[in-house]
C-alpha cells in the first residue's frame, strides 16, 4: 500500500519496499487506511458536535484535507510546517519538535523514529500514521496538460435519500384549504438528491461542482426551473510559486483564532483539550451543501518569504425575511436571516436570496515556524436596510447595513510552550479578546488554558470564538484543560470551563453564569480492544419554567452525562462496539429526568471481499427532548449523521457497501426508528402520524 | 481532615491531589501541578472544588530566599492575589 504507481525510478522504489517492511508490523492489524481515516474523522465529528445542536450539518469541507491525505500521505521528511498544521492532528509544539529533530539528525529513516521525538507518544503516532509517509513526495506535480490528464483524479457521487412515511407537508389537502393557508404544504417531493463531481491534481488543483435538492423542494419544475435548488462550484489552486492559494467560485476564509473572520465550522470544547486552539487555513475550497455559510467570489493568498498577504471578495445572496409593511423605510426592511437553506413552501421561497451580502477582507501575516503575527480587516455590506426586531437581550446588535471589523492575532511557540490569541474590534462598537496557552510540561502531561472576553456589543459577522454560546458575544470565561498519560495504555483528559454572561440572553432575563466539565479515561488495551469512560456535566442559569406575570427569575439547569464505550475486534473481519450512556437532567431541582441509551454495533469487513456492512441496534428511553442523547452513526461515505435519541424506542440501521469493480462503489442504507410511547413523530409540516420512521439512502461513487 | 498524594511525573513536573473534609461542609477536592522551568523559576497551577477556584502562581528560588507570587480566581469574586517569602538557611 505504500508503493505508489507513479514512482518511476528504481532507487526510490527500493526505498519504498524497505519502508513497507519497516511499517507492516505497525499496520498489520485488520484495519485498512480507509477505516482508520473514518475512525479519526468519526472521533473529530463527535468533538465538533459535542456542544452543538446541529445534527444536519454537512461536514464535507471540514474533513476534505484528511480525506485527501489518506490517499496522498504527507511526506514527513519534506513537509512544510504549514502542511503539518493543515493536517490538523499535531499541536504546534509537536510540529516544531519534529522539524527540529529532522534539522538536527537528518531525515527520518523509519516511522518508528517518531517515538524518539519529544512529545510524540504512541497515541499521537497512531493518530497520524494513516496520513503520513516517508516515501519521496508524490504530492507535487508540475502543472502541464499531460500531468493534468495522467495524474488527475475524478470523483463523481450521486446520492438519493427519502423517508418512507408520509409527512404532513406532503399529505393531500383540499384546494380551498390550501388557498387559505398556502404555506401548509411543501411544493416538491419528499426525496433528497445530492450530486457532486470533483477533479483533483494532487494537492494543487481542485475543481468541483455540488448540486442538491432538499426534501420538499421542487425538481426541474415550478420554482426550480434550473433543476436543483442549490448549486456550488469552485476552482482552487495551491502552492504555485508566490501564489499560496487562489480561490475562484465558492470558498471559505479563516484567520487567526476565528474572532475577526472565520467562515465555516470550528471545534468547540471537547475531550481533546488541545483542540480549543484554532488552526486557521486561510483560504479553502467550499465543498459542502450548507447554503448560507460560505463565500462566493474570489480570493488570493500570496507568499513572499515570511510575509503572507491574503485578499478576498464575496458577493452572495442570503435567505432573509423581509418586511415590506413599514413604509418609512424604503424599499424594504430585513427582519431576520434564514439559515436552514430550505425552500419547500411558498413562504420559504419568498425569502430565498432576498438579501445581497458583500464582504471584502484581507489578512496580512508575518509567519515563521515559531512566530506568527497577523492582521485581519473585513468590511460587510447588505444591499437592503437591515432592521432585525431587537429585544432587550439583543439591543446591542448593530443594525447598520455596513459593518467593519479588524483584528490582530498571534501564535508563538517557545520551547514547550505555545501561546496564542486574537483581539478583534468592531467599528463603532465592542471588542472581543481571546488568549490561551498550550503547555507540554512533560511527554506525560499537557496543560491547556484559555481566557476569553467577548463584549456584549461586539458584532460577530463571521466569528467562531470558543465559548458556551454559539454567537461570539456577551461572554467571559476561563477554560483549563489537561491531558495526562500516566501509563502506557491509559489516557486521562479533563477540562473545566467557567463562564459568565454579563448581559441578558435569549431565554435568560438577567446576567447569568455557569460552568461545564468533562473527565474521560481511555484505556487502549491493544490494537484490537479499546474503551473509554466519560463524565460530562454542565450547569447554567435559565428563566424559571413557572409561568407568572413579571420578570422571570433564574434557576439552575443541570445536566450530567455518563458514558461507557468499548470497541473490540473479535476477529480479523468483525468489530463490535457497545455503548451505554446515562443522562441526568434537571431544571430547578424540581423536574429531574434521567435518560438512557444503549447500543450494539457490528461492523463486518471481510478481507479480500468486495462488500462490507455496519449494523446497529439501539435502545433508548428518555422522558423528553431535554434529556436527549446524541450518538454518531455510521453512514454512507461523505454523509455524516449524529441524531438525537429521545423518547422511548429502538433504532436500527444497516449500511451496506459493495464494490462493483475498481472505481465503482455503491452504498445502501436503511434506518428504522420505532417509538414505543408516541403516536406522532415531529411537529408542524414534518409531522408523521405513525410510531415509526424509516429512512433509506442509496449512493453511487465513480472514481476515474 | 486531609489526605493528599504527590506524584512525580519527571524531574520537572510534580502533580498533587488532596481531599479535605470539614464536618460542617461538603468535601473539597484540590489538584495542582508544579513545573520547574529551570533552577530558579517554578510555575504552579491548580484547582479546587467547593467553591471552584482556579489558582496559579510563580515561584522564584534565589539562594536562601523562596519568593512566591500567586493568585486565585473565583467566578464572582475575581482575583485574590497573594505573596510569600520564605528564608531557609
Amino acid at each position: 500500500m505504500f508503493i505508489r504507481s507513479n514512482i518511476s525510478n528504481l532507487r526510490s522504489r527500493r526505498f519504498c519496499i524497505i519502508l513497507s517492511i519497516f511499517l507492516f508490523p505497525v499496520l498489520s492489524f485488520s484495519q485498512n487506511r480507509e477505516e482508520l481515516k473514518n475512525l479519526v474523522i468519526e472521533k473529530r465529528i463527535e468533538y465538533l458536535t459535542e456542544n452543538s445542536e446541529m445534527s444536519e450539518t454537512d461536514y464535507t469541507t471540514v474533513f476534505d484535507q484528511l480525506a485527501y491525505y489518506i490517499n496522498h500521505p504527507l511526506n514527513l521528511n519534506k513537509a512544510h510546517f504549514f502542511e503539518l498544521q493543515e493536517l490538523g492532528l499535531l499541536t504546534d509544539i509537536e510540529i516544531n519538535n519534529l522539524i527540529e529533530h529532522i534539522n538536527k539528525n537528518g531525515k527520518l529513516l523509519g516511522l518508528e523514529e517518531l517515538q524518539t521525538i519529544e512529545g510524540f507518544n504512541k497515541t499521537t503516532i497512531n493518530l497520524i500514521l494513516p496520513f503520513v509517509t516517508l516515501s519521496p513526495n508524490t504530492n507535487y506535480q508540475t502543472i502541464s496538460f499531460k500531468n493534468l490528464v495522467k495524474y488527475g483524479n475524478h470523483e463523481l457521487i450521486l446520492r438519493y435519500q427519502d423517508v418512507l412515511e408520509e409527512k404532513k407537508g406532503y399529505s393531500t389537502i383540499s384546494d380551498e384549504e390550501l388557498e387559505e393557508n398556502p404555506n401548509t404544504r411543501y411544493q416538491g417531493n419528499s426525496f433528497k438528491i445530492y450530486s457532486r463531481y470533483r477533479y483533483q491534481l494532487s494537492n494543487q488543483i481542485s475543481l468541483g461542482i455540488v448540486a442538491e435538492k432538499d426534501p420538499g423542494e421542487e425538481f426541474f419544475s415550478g420554482s426550480q426551473k434550473k433543476g436543483f435548488d442549490f448549486y456550488s462550484g469552485h476552482f482552487f489552486l495551491k502552492n504555485q510559486g508566490k501564489i499560496k492559494q487562489l480561490a475562484i467560485g465558492d470558498y471559505q476564509a479563516q484567520f487567526g483564532q476565528g474572532l475577526t473572520f472565520w467562515s465555516g465550522l470550528a471545534y468547540g470544547k471537547s475531550a481533546d483539550v488541545t483542540l480549543v486552539k484554532r488552526s486557521s487555513a486561510g483560504l479553502k475550497p467550499y465543498t459542502s451543501v450548507g447554503e448560507n455559510q460560505f463565500l462566493r467570489g474570489g480570493g488570493l493568498a500570496l507568499k513572499f518569504n515570511h510575509i503572507e498577504s491574503t485578499w478576498f471578495y464575496s458577493r452572495n445572496t442570503i435567505d432573509a425575511n423581509i418586511d415590506s409593511s413599514d413604509v418609512d423605510f424604503s424599499p424594504y426592511n430585513v427582519t431576520s436571516i434564514q439559515q436552514t437553506g430550505f425552500h419547500r413552501t411558498l413562504g420559504e421561497l419568498e425569502d430565498k436570496d432576498a438579501l445581497i451580502q458583500q464582504i471584502v477582507g484581507g489578512h496580512l501575516a508575518y509567519k515563521t515556524r515559531k512566530l506568527n503575527i497577523g492582521f485581519t480587516g473585513v468590511y460587510q455590506d447588505f444591499n437592503i436596510l437591515f432592521q432585525p426586531r431587537l429585544q432587550s437581550y439583543s439591543q446591542f446588535r448593530n443594525t447598520a447595513n455596513h459593518q467593519s471589523k479588524f483584528g490582530l492575532d498571534y501564535n508563538w511557540v517557545y520551547k514547550n510552550f505555545n501561546f496564542y490569541g486574537e483581539y478583534a474590534k468592531s467599528k463603532n462598537a465592542g471588542s472581543a479578546f481571546v488568549s490561551g496557552a498550550l503547555i507540554a510540561l512533560d511527554p506525560k502531561i499537557s496543560v491547556s488554558v484559555l481566557y476569553r472576553d467577548y463584549q456584549r456589543n461586539f458584532q460577530p459577522i463571521a466569528s467562531v470564538g470558543i465559548g458556551e454560546s454559539s454567537t461570539t458575544e456577551n461572554e467571559k470565561g476561563l477554560y483549563t484543560g489537561v491531558i495526562i498519560k500516566p501509563l502506557n495504555k491509559w489516557t486521562l483528559s479533563a477540562y473545566y470551563d467557567q463562564f459568565t454572561f454579563p448581559w441578558l440572553r435569549y431565554g435568560v432575563d438577567a446576567p447569568s453564569k455557569g460552568h461545564q466539565f468533562l473527565t474521560q479515561v481511555t484505556y487502549q488495551a491493544s490494537k484490537k480492544l479499546s474503551m473509554y469512560m466519560r463524565v460530562r456535566g454542565k450547569l447554567k442559569e435559565k428563566n424559571t419554567p413557572i409561568d407568572f406575570s413579571g420578570i422571570d427569575y433564574l434557576v439552575n439547569e443541570k445536566q450530567t452525562n455518563y458514558r461507557y464505550h468499548i470497541q473490540y475486534h473479535i476477529s480479523d473481519n468483525i468489530q463490535l462496539r457497545n455503548r451505554v450512556e446515562w443522562v441526568y437532567y434537571d431544571l430547578d431541582e424540581s423536574l429531574p429526568e434521567t435518560g438512557y441509551l444503549i447500543f450494539q454495533d457490528l461492523i463486518y469487513k471481510p478481507k479480500n471481499r468486495s462488500y462490507s456492512f455496519s449494523f446497529r441496534y439501539a435502545l433508548f428511553d428518555t422522558p423528553s427532548y431535554s434529556s436527549r442523547i446524541y450518538a454518531y452513526e455510521n453512514d454512507v461515505l461523505y454523509s455524516f449523521s449524529i441524531p438525537a435519541y429521545y423518547n422511548r424506542g429502538t433504532r436500527t440501521y444497516l449500511t451496506f457497501k459493495y464494490k462493483i469493480k475498481k472505481g465503482v462503489d455503491v452504498w445502501l442504507r436503511y434506518a428504522l426508528t420505532y417509538y414505543d410511547n408516541v403516536d406522532v413523530i415531529g411537529s408542524g409540516l414534518e409531522e408523521i402520524k405513525e410510531n415509526h420512521k424509516q429512512e433509506v439512502k442509496i449512493q453511487l461513487r465513480l472514481k476515474f | 481532615m486531609k489526605l493528599g498524594l504527590n506524584y512525580r511525573f519527571s524531574k520537572k513536573v510534580i502533580g498533587v491531589v488532596e481531599t479535605e473534609k470539614d464536618i460542617n461542609y461538603s468535601a473539597i477536592l484540590k489538584t495542582g501541578v508544579e513545573y520547574h522551568a529551570n533552577d530558579v523559576i517554578y510555575l504552579r497551577a491548580g484547582m479546587s472544588t467547593g467553591p471552584v477556584l482556579n489558582t496559579f502562581g510563580i515561584g522564584l528560588k534565589l539562594k536562601e530566599f523562596n519568593l512566591g507570587i500567586a493568585s486565585s480566581y473565583h467566578q464572582t469574586l475575581g482575583l485574590t492575589p497573594s505573596i510569600s517569602l520564605v528564608y531557609t538557611k
